[in-house]
């Protein structure tokens, strides 16, 4: 199990197309990231929003 | 019946929230494994393309999110023809929830598609079946939400936009074939294809596991904006009082 | 007193046949829509009258899709109104059937006229005498699925804001299938060629909009109602 690249400047490289490769691994797994957090966010919303209307009304 | 219990347990609201609040975690913590083995294993393992070189390795991205974009459209639509048939709220809520993520991975899917489009075909676009099928993709995505936010009822809103998710995914195999048949009348003589290169086993298997990866994580990614959904919905019933309390 | 489902639906077009005609400059109005549409692609792309013979097909078909989608509005919008469309879900008739009667008048009255219109902008395009049965015949079919879709989408923002701008929105990547493949058969037609090939794959989506899109529109209608 031996990785494909000799120097670590290779990897960044990605043989030219170095340009292409990491935006679209950015945007992937940021959007996978940014989904995850939108996702928590809106079950804390909604959590605090429940939790206020039974404080409301006992 | 016994047989048909698990099925009236996924109607009932504070069962499936109990069912996501248990299991969520189980589902992204695995899909957070999965992403980062099929990451090393696409990006530092797997050698170089013979004709793509190391630009073949945004299969890794590119093909999970757009048959995520997909799959994420088919489960609203089997949510919603389930909601409308069986007057299921929880079917609603879960298809409601399915859409604004179908929606980002659908946008990614052209993102990075057109990233591999430029050193591969020399342009950011082109219209290509499966991009332009992706883009109409979109099209229904956002439809599908701008309809259920110009309804003001909820419970319209619901049943309309399920009407909809339904004739959509009617017409997503029509528009394919299609957009197919019209591309194969206008083919260029490059090869058009966002190819998977000829795969061999050190190339694939990190590719089936990214596959395996996503879909863990939309799992997840649901069950957590259901639970999101279902607190909101039901918020004036009691199960919603233990929950958050 | 209890009737069949398709006397029910016959009643219900003739009603709307007789409604329209009523109001003869409404019925007009798509159709100027149309010819205008097809004017002002001449004068933002070419005179020159080949290159307008290439883009024909787009142009001719975009303005029918536009048409369509203005014509549309009015399919259920003033039924819904004063709630002759309430009493339609309510009367225990077959709304599928009457949906079907209202859709098929509303091709009679606006994508029918169209299309045999549609030689006059054609010609202006620069489209070949011979071709015009093949224009004639693919926006026939085509116009009559859009309808056919289209009130689907006219059903499901019975009860939306800004209800016209939606309706274009959804309906829109559902006609695709339509577009392309009539598109393909007035391009074929064009270049005097034979265009059966897209006119059946056209018929096919006639067909299946007809067996589904009335009883998609109904429950559309139905809940838009409520």
């Amino acid at each position: 199990m031996t990785p494909w690249f000799s120097t670590l400047s290779e990897f960044f490289a990605m043989s030219g197309y170095g340009k292409y490769v990491w935006p679209s691994f950015v945007l992937g797994f940021g959007a996978v990231l940014l989904n995850a957090w939108l996702a928590s966010r809106a079950l804390a919303e909604a959590r605090a929003q429940a939790r206020r209307r039974l404080e409301m009304n006992p | 019946m016994a047989t048909w219990t698990w099925f009236h347990r996924l109607a009932s609201p504070p069962h499936v929230y109990a069912f996501a609040q248990r299991w969520t975690r189980w589902f992204g913590g695995f899909a957070a494994v999965a992403m980062i083995v099929a990451l090393v294993g696409g990006l530092v393992l797997a050698p170089p393309d013979y004709q793509q070189k190391d630009a073949f390795r945004m299969v890794y991205v590119h093909a999970p999110t757009a048959w995520l974009s997909l799959m994420i459209y088919t489960t609203m639509a089997v949510a919603a023809a389930v909601a409308l048939i069986w007057r299921m709220k929880v079917a609603h809520a879960a298809a409601a929830a399915c859409a604004p993520v179908g929606a980002w991975f659908t946008v990614v899917a052209l993102g990075t598609g057109m990233l591999w489009g430029k050193p591969m075909w020399g342009a950011y676009w082109v219209w290509d079946p499966r991009l332009t099928s992706e883009l109409i993709l979109l099209f229904l995505y956002l439809g599908y939400m701008g309809l259920r936010a110009g309804i003001e009822d909820p419970s319209k809103a619901d049943r309309a936009s399920a009407v909809l998710a339904v004739v959509g995914v009617v017409n997503v195999p029509i528009i394919k074939y299609s957009v197919e048949w019209w591309n194969s009348l206008h083919q260029t003589p490059t090869v058009m294809q966002l190819g998977k290169p000829k795969m061999d086993f050190d190339m694939l298997w990190p590719l089936l596991l990214m596959f395996l990866a996503f879909a863990l994580y939309f799992i997840a990614v649901l069950l957590t904006r259901l639970r999101a959904e279902l607190l909101r919905r039901e918020r004036n019933a009691s199960w919603v009082r233990e929950v958050v309390t | 007193m209890r009737t069949s489902a398709i006397n029910a639906a016959r009643l219900v077009a003739l009603r709307d046949l007789r409604l329209a005609f009523r109001k003869p400059s409404q019925l007009v109005q798509p159709l100027m829509f149309f010819i205008i549409v097809a004017t002002l692609f001449p004068l933002t792309l070419t005179p020159e009258m080949s290159r307008l013979r290439d883009a024909a097909p787009g142009v001719l078909w975009i303005g029918a899709l536009l048409s369509s989608l203005l014509a549309l509005e009015f399919l259920f919008r003033e039924d819904a109104v004063d709630g002759t469309l309430e009493q339609f879900a309510l009367s225990g008739q077959s709304l599928t059937w009457m949906l079907f009667a209202k859709t098929c008048t509303h091709w009679l009255l606006t994508g029918a006229p169209l299309a045999l219109a549609a030689p006059v902008a054609a010609a202006a395009l620069g489209v070949p005498a011979d071709a015009m049965w093949g224009v004639v015949a693919s926006l026939a079919l085509g116009s009559f699925a859009m309808s056919l879709v289209g009130a689907i989408g006219a059903g499901l923002t019975l009860g939306a804001r800004r209800g016209g701008v939606l309706l274009s929105l959804l309906t829109l990547p559902l006609t695709v299938p339509i577009l392309i493949f009539g598109a393909d058969a007035t391009e074929l037609a064009i270049s005097g060629a034979d265009f059966s090939a897209p006119m059946y794959l056209l018929g096919a989506i006639a067909v299946l909009g007809v067996t589904l899109a009335p009883l998609a529109a109904a429950a559309a209608v139905r809940i838009g109602l409520e």
